[in-house]
């Protein structure tokens, strides 16, 4: 196994993880909420928006632009 | 007052529809134009923070639309898959930080180098930054 499938295996494990209790959340109603609802949360306060947004314009410029 | 309720919904619907179709449209045709711009040039620059900062500026000034509340375990379980995430992102960086020990953004240069799928990136950022705008 090569450190690159070990990485790549992680990342995706990571938002497997995400994916899997999300959904459990929608179908069974189990567990934390969906991270739509955990976001929608975050964005009730000013400080939250500049901090959800702010990561979504890095994120944006860090695959699409850098 | 369910009759109005009702019919408010009804009244609704379709515009909400409307909304949704015409930023899908937008959306899809920007990236489409945006998508030719090569990553690391000054035009990828522009097509990123044009429609970037715009949102979040716009974002950040509007109200909240919805009160919108959640439980303990709905923030730990997501502060800690975020920070699981960061933990790893690091690892990568201490590792080598290069093709062979890639970060999520180095792992996914490659797939970039394709226009398809630089359309299909910006149609999933720019998606998500309308959805949170909307929030």
């Amino acid at each position: 196994m090569t450190p690159r499938t070990i990485l790549i295996a992680g990342f995706v494990a990571i938002f497997g993880a995400m994916a899997v209790l999300d959904l459990l959340h929608r179908r069974r109603g189990r567990g934390p909420e969906p991270l739509a609802t955990a976001l929608s949360a975050a964005m009730r306060t000013p400080v939250g928006r500049i901090l959800v947004l702010g990561w979504w314009l890095w994120i944006g410029y860090h695959f699409l632009a850098r | 007052m369910v009759e109005s309720q009702q019919r408010e919904e009804t009244v609704s619907r379709p515009l909400l529809l409307s909304r949704f179709a015409v930023v899908a449209v937008c959306v899809t045709a920007y990236s489409l134009v945006a998508a030719a711009a090569r990553p690391l040039t000054l035009p990828s620059t522009f097509t990123v923070l044009l429609p970037g900062l715009a949102l979040a500026v716009w974002g950040i000034w509007r109200a909240p639309k919805r009160a919108v509340r959640t439980n303990r375990l709905t923030v730990v379980t997501w502060f800690f898959l975020l920070g699981l995430f960061c933990a790893w992102e690091l690892v990568a960086f201490w590792w080598g930080n290069d093709q062979a020990h890639p970060t999520l953004s180095l792992a996914f240069d490659p797939v970039l180098e394709n226009y398809l799928a630089r359309v299909a990136g910006y149609v999933l950022w720019l998606g998500t930054g309308a959805w949170l705008v909307s929030r």
